[in-house]
């Protein structure tokens, strides 16, 4: 067993422990909500889960004591193994393997751990409330580092997810706050950010200053450089955080209300790298914007006619107007700042054009192409861990799918999870570029030896079988009835239906005229065919062969193998017919010009092997006219005997 | 040298409503998770094992097939190639005690054995020499993972936190 560490525990016993699936939501999502409130804190919080979780030293301690006493003992039997002087490298694996074993309770100090333990990490748990703050930005920016692949991903299996959600509370309350949480990390992140800034640009005045105020291009350009690496990621969706005063999420939250734009073009107008997004937006609010005015223009109008009543709803509109208008400057000059972006972009490429970075970046960019096929790799690796995980569930605990105990419960879950990280292949595959058929045939091959699984190791019935799956989550190949068609799909189908209208010949091997006709009944009438009757039998024989054959081309092959005389009887029989005959000289060219002679009123293909030239020339000069001669020359090496 | 710790999912609301959410949430929700989970984890993880890998035998044992399997907890892998060194060791099977060590690494065996050539005679061996001392916080993987198990749990959560948000967001 390779060396596996979870890095939280006793996950079961927080699953079980919270009653009915579902008072679980609402669990969750204030959970949830907790955790991204609490942004500034969540660092804090999640120190402390550390420190709490470690509080009874003396179990983990005696643990330990018993592992290295595990250790002793397993060393004793390693060497008791060589005492014996067996070679059996089977019993040293166990030997090991029992260390090993004793080893998986070292290590760690699981949940419950302690005081000492705390101490010894001390140094882990301050880092940890850094960690938990620092990666909020990172995991917004490792988002940003794949948008594509990930946004690809999204649009593909996030259609109709939220409808799926089940209870909206989960939904709105672990989304809403995610969002808050992100932002006021981000928030902190960004005065990081300006401090960093500041500091660069203190530099870069310091640097001018030390000489005596002129600015000196080689020390400068240094200063220039680290602000420029402080500044290049500030072109992020978060900077409106640096802005405004409270969270960005409810300024956010608030334009797309006062706006009318969704979140999501609220977002990509203001903080996408998509120009055509942002412009679409910016359109959308343009449009807002006067309808606004002209229904202000009306209420104004109406508060004239009908006095004070209307003034609130005037003010509203009039407060949508500024807020609308100030997202509208905003988008524009995000556009702006997108074109620049652009620009400097195209103009770094222009620079950098056959330098090494030039290089390194299509290197990149290849190898972020090849992303996909390692994680079909990963998945791959995940399924293999899995099915090891399900083995070793299974021999340690007896077959169980009954999830109220914790064999099944565990069983199940690694159930869940092949199908799972099967379907993660299936996934990986489509994004890295397989054809249909391909992920069709591996889709099939995937879900029948899952049911042969589950049949065999639960015995279950094949239907019984199929519907367990199903319920874990695994479609039946036969509700897959769309796969995404890549290109080269595309390209093949096209060549398919290309291959139809231009009516190629199609080929068949029947034997028997009865089954010939049979073929050829069944093809479509505009399908030409083209039948060879190869003449085996009597010439009889290959007459009746060809007259039943009926509304078809037939070409009959003679073969001379006997005489001149036989073949021309052959020929002469065949009627309504074109006959070939291919004379193949086995004697001399005199005999094979007799036999061409004899021959009447076809063409004759002959085929001549002769050793060297002279004799290819002999051979054609005692053929008489008329012919057409093609010589195909294979040298044959060899080496030369002086006698 | 630190001590992972490993803490419990009922110790903190936090871990307990991650864990639930995993439960909770559609496949294809959780999918992406993984997804994202595996391409930013991994690289993390891989890292933290190679720079603690210093010999050779820590490289060839305990750093190969360093990955992390998302799911639920996520959990953090390393030793789990199957392919026998030139001697025969198989990490998979035997990693943990090049990562542990041994009591008594001056342990002599006296056995015996039989060539083709000569009688059946005894020879004195020390059988754990090539094991490290005895370490029960782990010399490698689990250095590796008190380096970097925080930081990587805190990533997962955030993960799944965004993840849970976005899917929100597109369905809006």
């Amino acid at each position: 067993m390779a060396i596996k560490i979870d890095v939280i525990t006793d996950v079961a016993q927080a699953v079980s422990g919270t009653g009915k699936l579902a008072d679980k939501y609402n669990d969750v999502s204030d959970a949830l909500m907790d955790v991204a409130r609490d942004g500034d804190t969540a660092g804090d919080k999640i120190e402390a889960a550390f420190r709490d979780g470690a509080k009874d030293v003396t179990k983990t301690e005696r643990a330990l004591k018993e592992a290295g006493r595990e250790g002793t003992r397993a060393g004793d039997k390693i060497e008791k193994g060589l005492h014996e002087g067996t070679t059996e490298a089977r019993k040293m694996d166990d030997a090991l393997d029992a260390l090993g074993k004793s080893g998986t309770k070292a290590g760690r100090d699981i949940g419950d751990g302690m005081d000492k333990a705390s101490q010894e990490t001390g140094e882990s748990f301050k880092t940890i409330k850094e960690e938990a703050r620092s990666n909020l930005s990172e995991t917004v920016s490792s988002f940003r580092g794949d948008a594509e692949d990930i946004g690809q991903i999204f649009q593909d299996i996030a259609g109709g997810v939220v409808a799926d959600l089940g209870p909206t509370g989960l939904v709105l309350g672990a989304g809403i706050a995610a969002g808050i949480g992100v932002g006021i990390a981000a928030l902190q992140g960004l005065s990081e950010q300006a401090t960093a800034d500041k500091e660069e640009i203190i530099g870069i005045a310091q640097a001018i200053r030390e000489h005596g105020g002129t600015f000196a291009m080689e020390s400068a350009i240094k200063g220039m450089d680290d602000y420029g690496d402080s500044i290049a990621d500030t072109k992020e969706w978060w900077e409106i955080f640096q802005q405004e005063a409270y969270s960005g999420w409810e300024v956010l939250r608030d334009q797309a209300n006062k706006t009318g734009l969704s979140m999501s073009e609220m977002f990509s107008g203001r903080f996408g790298n998509d120009t055509a997004l942002a412009e679409r937006a910016l359109a959308k609010v343009e449009d807002r914007l006067k309808s606004y005015t002209s229904e202000v223009e009306n209420s104004r109008r109406a508060q004239r006619e009908q006095g004070e009543r209307v003034t609130i709803t005037t003010k509203t509109m009039e407060d949508q107007i500024r807020v609308t208008e100030e997202t509208r400057d905003k988008i524009k000059d995000h556009i702006k700042e997108i074109r620049a972006a652009e620009e400097i972009e195209r103009a770094r490429r222009e620079a950098i054009k056959g330098t090494t970075e030039a290089i390194k970046e299509s290197l990149d960019a290849e190898r972020e192409k090849t992303s996909g096929a390692s994680s079909v790799i990963d998945a791959q690796q995940d399924q293999i861990q899995t099915q090891r995980d399900l083995a070793d569930a299974i021999k340690e605990e007896g077959r169980s799918r009954d999830i109220s105990t914790e064999a099944g419960s565990k069983q199940v879950d690694l159930w869940q999870q092949l199908v799972q990280v099967k379907n993660d292949e299936i996934d990986a595959m489509i994004q890295s570029g397989a054809t249909a058929p391909e992920v069709a045939s591996k889709y099939n091959a995937m879900y029948s030896s899952m049911l042969s699984q589950a049949q065999t190791t639960y015995g279950l019935s094949k239907q019984a079988a199929a519907d367990w799956l199903t319920q874990l989550g695994l479609v039946p190949p036969e509700k897959v009835t769309e796969l995404r068609v890549s290109g080269k799909d595309k390209a093949i189908a096209d060549g398919k239906e290309a291959a139809k209208k231009e009516e190629k010949p199609v080929d068949l091997t029947v034997t028997g005229a009865d089954g010939v006709q049979k073929q050829i009944a069944s093809l479509p009438s505009d399908v030409p065919v083209h039948v060879g009757v190869t003449e085996q039998g009597t010439v009889g024989m290959t007459q009746a062969a060809i007259d039943s054959i009926h509304g078809k081309d037939v070409r009959v092959g003679a073969t001379e193998e006997g005489t001149a005389r036989m073949t021309q009887a052959t020929i002469d029989r065949i009627r309504g017919h074109d006959v070939r005959v291919g004379a193949t000289e086995q004697g001399t060219a005199r005999q094979t010009q007799e036999t061409i002679d004899r021959i009447h009123g076809k063409d004759v293909d002959i085929r001549v092997n002769v050793p060297n030239l002279w004799a290819v020339q002999q051979a054609l000069d005692a053929l008489t006219a008329p012919r057409s001669v093609s010589v195909t020359v294979n040298e044959v090496p060899g080496r030369r005997v002086d006698h | 040298m630190g001590r992972f710790v490993a803490p419990s999912a009922t110790s903190s609301r936090t871990f307990r409503a991650v864990a639930l959410a995993l439960k909770l949430i559609p496949r294809e929700v959780r999918n992406d998770i993984n997804r994202t989970t595996r391409a930013v984890v991994n690289p993390l993880w891989r890292d933290a094992v190679n720079s603690r890998a210093l010999t050779t035998v820590s490289q060839k044992v305990l750093a190969k097939g360093a990955r992390v399997a998302p799911g639920n907890p996520l959990t953090l892998i390393a030793a789990s190639s199957r392919r026998p060194l030139s001697g025969g060791l198989v990490p998979d099977a035997q990693a943990r005690v090049f990562e542990f060590g041994t009591n008594d690494r001056q342990k002599v065996a006296e056995y015996e054995r039989s060539g083709r050539r000569s009688k059946a005679h005894k020879v004195k061996r020390h059988t754990q020499r090539q094991l490290p001392w005895r370490n029960d916080k782990g010399r490698v993987i689990y250095q590796a993972a008190a380096d970097v198990a925080p930081r990587i749990t805190s990533l997962w959560v955030q993960i799944i936190v965004r993840r849970i948000y976005e899917a929100h967001e597109k369905g809006q």
